[in-house]
């Protein structure tokens, strides 16, 4: 391999696990920009996504397509269950009191999904393993079909975002909630439906992200934080940031993890943010007169 | 049309509102004017479902109407045009009256189509610029939009929280007219205003808010000449 292949091939790894990050990344910041609240759990429902697929194929033999977006609608429940139970009785309380809550249900989730699974790293069987070589450079089609998948995704939601009822409707609430209640938005409908949209972009991580990181109780633990990170570096509350920030991180990390060690790839991808944070402290796309 | 009795609202311990009563009939554009921190938006924010009175009642067309979210209030067809116009700064002028037209009841792109036109018309400047962000307005084409916004759900009952607040004179005018046209055409009014002259001027009848009571009720003509108001709101 030459350098300028080892250089491309580092780069696109890092893509691949950047848009890994930028999905439960997405989420999160959705969260707080609307309910003003950092879910700590966001890498359980992520980690839970992985696992969900893996119970699917195994226990009930289904392939791995058909298991995707069923994995997905079970962490849109489990986030539906999750705010009806606690992440409602959390808006407008103090970011301490939702950080130690979240934490707690996330704790919770990693234990419970421990009792269920063992903390074996456990394996998704994904069709998409094969390799492909282009001028040198290997990716699997796996990765391949990540990278796609979440850059539609993006695409759709900006889509919905910036043209549909509801994106509107979002938006209304994100930037005034007086102002959305009186204009005739049900403020608490925008609530739910945004943490099950950010609990279902998690959910989707897992069984994009499984088959290549192996799957077990506690890799929701790092991810989450390496998230709230690039939630942070992009600025709270800001999508393009977090997908800027997930792309960082990964790119980051990946380029770390070839040239210096691998085992330094999370103090690399920590040092980098902590930069950008000493550069720009409002966020990587804020904009100097804010 | 709206008949409020005996309504209470604290913030915490902090006694905003006591006692209030407060009628307005059909077709009525009614003013109420007190000192700043008296109660005004309290009140309009309460009879919108923002805040929860501690007792008392809101009843509308002869429905209770108390405690009521805001926007099951706005479905009902009352409507704030709050203080500080409160619009949505970093979406496009269009956005902000689609968000306005949310909840009319007739959903037809039909009426849509026919509502942007009146206000529009109404309010030339917010054609020219309906595709910018409304933070680029200045303050009185904010409350242009505000206005708008609010009348995009064909309301049955528009209240106003300080209209004339930060606006030049001339705009305050242009403003002031504006509702008294509306009033005209038939659309019922509440006009909050520290400018109590003007209020009272352009009102049928008026109350005077005093710490949160209801210290005096008249037409706005009798109130304009009643020596209490004239020493505290007129500065006569």
């Amino acid at each position: 391999m030459s350098g300028l292949q080892v250089f491309i091939q580092q780069l696109l790894n890092g893509l691949v696990i950047g848009s890994g990050y930028i999905l439960i990344a997405t989420g999160l910041t959705m969260v707080f920009g609307i309910l003003e609240i950092i879910n700590m759990a966001q890498g359980e429902i992520f980690m839970l996504g992985a696992f969900f697929t893996y119970a699917l194929i195994n226990a009930f033999g289904m392939s791995y397509f058909t298991a995707i977006p069923i994995a997905v609608v079970l962490g849109l429940l489990l986030g539906m269950v999750l705010y009806k139970t606690t992440i409602k009785r959390l808006i407008g309380k103090d970011h301490l009191t939702t950080l130690l809550v979240t934490f707690a249900v996330s704790t919770l989730l990693m234990n419970l999904a421990q009792l269920i699974w063992g903390s074996t790293p456990r394996n998704i069987p994904s069709p998409l393993q094969t390799a492909v070589e282009v001028g040198g450079i290997y990716l699997t089609w796996q990765k391949i079909v990540m990278v796609f998948a979440v850059v539609v995704i993006i695409a759709v939601m900006a889509l919905v975002i910036n043209k549909t009822m509801a994106g509107k409707m979002i938006r209304a609430c994100s930037e005034n909630k007086f102002a959305a209640g009186i204009v005739g938005i049900n403020v608490n409908k925008v609530y739910l439906g945004t943490f099950i949209l950010g609990c279902s972009l998690g959910a989707l991580a897992g069984p994009l992200l499984g088959p290549i990181t192996y799957v077990f109780p506690s890799m929701g633990q790092a991810i989450g934080i390496k998230a709230f990170v690039i939630v942070i570096v992009g600025g709270l509350g800001n999508i393009p940031g977090a997908i800027a920030g997930g792309v960082v991180l990964g790119i980051a990390e990946s380029l770390g993890a070839g040239y210096i060690s691998a085992e330094w790839k999370d103090l690399i991808g920590y040092l980098v943010l902590i930069i950008v944070l000493m550069i720009k402290p409002k966020g990587l796309l804020s904009k100097e007169e804010m | 049309m709206l008949v409020v009795k005996d309504l209470s609202t604290y913030y915490g311990n902090v006694r905003a509102l006591e006692g209030v009563n407060f009628t307005i009939n059909d077709g009525e554009l009614v003013s109420l004017i007190g000192a700043n921190g008296a109660g005004k938006s309290t009140f309009l924010k309460t009879i919108m479902g923002v805040l929860k009175p501690v007792h008392g009642s809101i009843a509308y067309n002869n429905e209770e109407i108390t405690g009521l979210p805001p926007h099951v209030i706005v479905e009902k067809g009352i409507v704030l045009v709050p203080e500080g116009r409160e619009l949505f700064g970093e979406m496009t002028i269009l956005e902000n009256l689609e968000l306005g037209f949310f909840k009319n009841k007739n959903k037809e792109q039909g009426n849509y189509k026919k509502l942007l036109a009146q206000m529009y018309k109404l309010f030339p400047i917010l054609e020219e610029r309906k595709s910018k962000k409304a933070r680029t307005l200045s303050g009185g084409q904010q409350q242009m939009l505000a206005i708008a916004r609010g009348l995009m759900s064909e309301p049955k009952l528009l209240m106003f929280d300080e209209p004339s607040l930060g606006l030049s004179p001339v705009l305050i005018k242009t403003v002031m007219d504006t509702i008294k046209t509306l009033n005209n055409n038939g659309l019922t009014i509440i006009l909050v205003e520290q400018n109590a002259k003007m209020a009272l001027k352009l009102a049928h009848r008026g109350y005077v808010l005093e710490t949160g009571e209801i210290v005096l009720t008249a037409s706005g003509e009798a109130l304009l000449n009643n020596e209490q108001v004239k020493q505290a709101y007129l500065g006569i």
